[in-house]
């Protein structure tokens, strides 16, 4: 069981980057919080959670990435027309930080997730697998899948 | 192109625009989420989840429940069953199937038994299950409840509309009386009814817009509009025939707020016993709908903030507008008239006859909780007052002559803690550190003298401020969270919100014996109770 001050080591070391993924796959910084807070609380609250320090980033990242999935299943529950709003219109803007962004949008919520965490957390396929609930064997095929749509987004805001 | 070894340049140019991205900043990024919080909030659920370990049979005795559990639940699903074949919307119900067999099963599962449990019984449960729910896919639709009340009476509800023919209202066209709608919840008999709605959405939605009414529920929108919200009360059952006359409480809302929205702590009132008349201060409250179909917005700049101040070095925005509190506090009288008027009619409401008015307390939550203490100041009907975390420059209420009140008095506050200003808001302040300091401390000693100056001795409840906000006396933040943890947080602070209302007028109006306010009994949120003792008025 984690003490109070290695937990606020394992926060400065984790939440930012925790909160970057949340908030990219979600589209905003508003939400991503919550589901920051309950991730830590999550890990915090699961009973003698054997407590293995290189393990438990993969184990944040896994827990976030179902409360992530929770919170578009709910959204699409509550959304009264069933559409969800996840997907942006593509729109041109001048500030290259938002086209990123909505350039991100524009794939679905699983690709989004594979890609963050491929790219810049350098999740191997057996942590990709672990953290998104699939089987090792299909990552490798939906990885490359989301990886090609987004390459021709890119090219086609390029062009 | 569609070989099944993608091009190196995908990869690649992938990568490069995910590191590029991965480094872009969030944009608006407010500060992360405290992380001393987290750690408190957690520890708080791992002793709840401690307690409820310790509190759960271990042996035999869940075996045997679970078996009857799943005996009832199997009952429930089969007359719902019945009952979803024949509704107006029959996804509603298919809901609560799903929802109550998931619980069972979670429930079932969570326990520490569940090695014990022979495999082939859960098999068979499973299987009972399975097909009776298939058909209903993912069409639940969200209902949160409002936390059940907690006392022995059924809930009954009435809602009046009454005129103050005494007083001109101003911003009336045509400057007619004050008028005021109130709600009055009321212990009731067992028996059956539909709910009473939560809250008129339509109505808002109309009166203002769509976005208006998302932007004050947030997260709680869909639920509260969908009209998934309903409270436990019914309209205009008769008054608990075991009751003879019930002491009364007058309640009184928080600035641009809604009597509406605090129904979690009203109707738990009422179960306990208490007719509970909750005011809209119209022209003040976020809206207020007459019967005939007039709606009345909040006018938020109806009082001008006061010019001076009493305390040196206080900005004068702090300090309340005394005309306003008078103004509140005459609607909290009249609605005592009025209640004293329906006691004595002959016929026509639950209340004929059965109010005890010489047991009436008041109470209201921020703005209402002050205009609840001068209420107290100017009217001696009223036997105890209770303020809900309403400080105006740290004052409870306004000091008359430096006098409190006659009656018995609480303040329920959160313990936020002295932070000295920062250098920016010190010059901003245009103050040195010593003298912010000073006024702190005058500040402080300020709420103490007002809470040592009551005829009948007066409490102060602290709150824990890290884990409660000045909205946990209303129902939102409840009905906003959308996580597990946080909803459970926000429900047991409502209940303590709840717990520490009723100690104080179980033990001031019923006169009961009340452990917790004698200081010996923890509870949940509360980090402390202080007593103040009754002072003599001083001689004019």
């Amino acid at each position: 069981v984690i003490d109070e001050d290695a937990f606020h080591a394992l926060y400065r070391d984790t939440a930012a980057p925790l909160r970057a993924y949340v908030a990219r796959v979600l589209g905003g910084v508003g939400q991503a919080d919550d589901i920051v807070q309950e991730t830590y609380l999550r890990a915090l609250r699961a009973p003698c959670s054997g407590y293995d320090p290189t393990q438990v980033r993969a184990y944040l990242f896994r827990i976030a990435s179902n409360l992530i999935a929770d919170h578009f299943r709910r959204q699409k529950r509550e959304s009264p027309l069933g559409e969800v709003p996840e997907r942006a219109a593509p729109a041109r803007d001048d500030s290259a930080r938002i086209d990123m962004a909505r350039v991100f949008r524009l794939l679905r919520v699983r690709d989004r997730q594979l890609l963050w965490l491929a790219h810049v957390e350098g999740a191997n396929y057996h942590e990709l697998a672990e953290a998104l609930g699939l089987r090792e064997g299909s990552v490798r095929v939906l990885l490359s899948r989301a990886r090609r749509k987004l390459a021709a987004l890119i090219e086609a805001r390029e062009r | 192109m569609m070989s099944h070894h993608e091009p190196q340049s995908d990869a690649d140019s992938v990568d490069a625009y995910m590191q590029q991205f991965a480094r872009a900043s969030l944009g608006d990024a407010k500060p992360l989420p405290d992380p001393t919080v987290i750690w408190w909030k957690a520890q708080r659920l791992r002793r709840v989840d401690a307690e409820r370990r310790l509190a759960s049979p271990v042996d035999i005795g869940e075996l045997v429940l679970f078996g009857l559990g799943s005996v009832g639940t199997l009952l429930l699903l089969a007359m719902l069953w019945r009952t979803a074949a024949s509704s107006r919307d029959p996804w509603i119900s298919v809901g609560s199937v799903v929802a109550i067999t998931v619980l069972v099963l979670a429930s079932g599962l969570a326990s520490s038994s569940w090695s014990r449990l022979p495999r082939t019984f859960v098999a068979l449960f499973v299987a009972c299950i399975v097909p009776a729910v298939a058909p209903a896919g993912q069409a639940t639709s969200v209902v949160r409840q409002l936390p059940p009340p907690t006392g022995p009476f059924q809930i009954g509800r009435v809602t009046a509309h009454w005129s103050d023919t005494s007083r001109a209202e101003p911003l009336a066209v045509d400057r007619g009386p004050r008028e005021l709608m109130v709600d009055i919840w009321y212990p009731a008999d067992m028996g059956g009814g539909i709910p009473a709605g939560y809250f008129d959405s339509s109505a808002f939605e109309e009166a203002q817009s769509a976005d208006r009414l998302r932007g004050l529920l947030r997260s709680a929108y869909e639920s509260i509009r969908g009209g998934h919200v309903r409270t436990h009360a019914v309209e205009g059952v008769p008054l608990a025939r075991s009751v003879r006359r019930a002491p009364v409480l007058i309640f009184s809302h928080g600035g641009g707020e809604a009597r509406e929205t605090y129904s979690a702590q009203l109707e738990d009132l009422a179960s306990h016993g208490y007719v509970v008349a909750a005011i809209s201060h119209t022209y003040e409250a976020v809206l207020t709908v007459f019967p005939d179909g007039r709606r009345v917005p909040l006018t938020p700049k109806r009082w001008p903030r006061p010019a001076t101040t009493a305390i040196e070095g206080l900005p004068p925005s702090q300090e309340a507008n005394p005309d306003r509190l008078r103004w509140w506090a005459n609607d909290i009288r009249f609605v005592l008239d009025q209640l004293t008027k329906v006691d004595g009619q002959s016929s026509g409401s639950p209340f004929v006859g059965r109010l005890d008015l010489s047991r009436v307390g008041v109470f209201g939550h921020s703005a209402g909780g002050q205009a609840a203490a001068h209420a107290c100041q100017i009217e001696p009907r009223l036997r105890a007052c209770l303020n809900q975390d309403g400080l105006s420059a740290f004052a409870p209420y306004y000091p008359n002559d430096g006098w409190g009140m006659d009656q018995a008095f609480m303040l329920i506050v959160r313990n936020t803690p002295r932070e000295l200003p920062t250098k920016e808001e010190l010059a901003s302040l245009g103050m040195t550190l010593t003298q912010a300091k000073d006024l702190l401390s005058r500040l402080d000693a300020r709420q103490d003298a007002t809470l040592r100056n009551t005829g009948r001795g007066a409490y102060r409840v602290l709150l824990e401020a890290a884990a409660t906000t000045h909205a946990d006396f209303t129902d939102l933040p409840f009905l906003q969270s959308t996580l597990p943890a946080e909803t459970e947080i926000r429900a047991r602070i409502i209940g303590t919100v709840r717990s520490v209302t009723r100690a104080f007028f179980d033990k001031t109006l019923k006169r009961l014996e009340v452990p917790f306010l004698d200081g010996h009994v923890a509870t949940a949120f509360v980090e402390g109770v202080q007593k103040f003792e009754p002072a003599n008025r001083p001689k004019r």
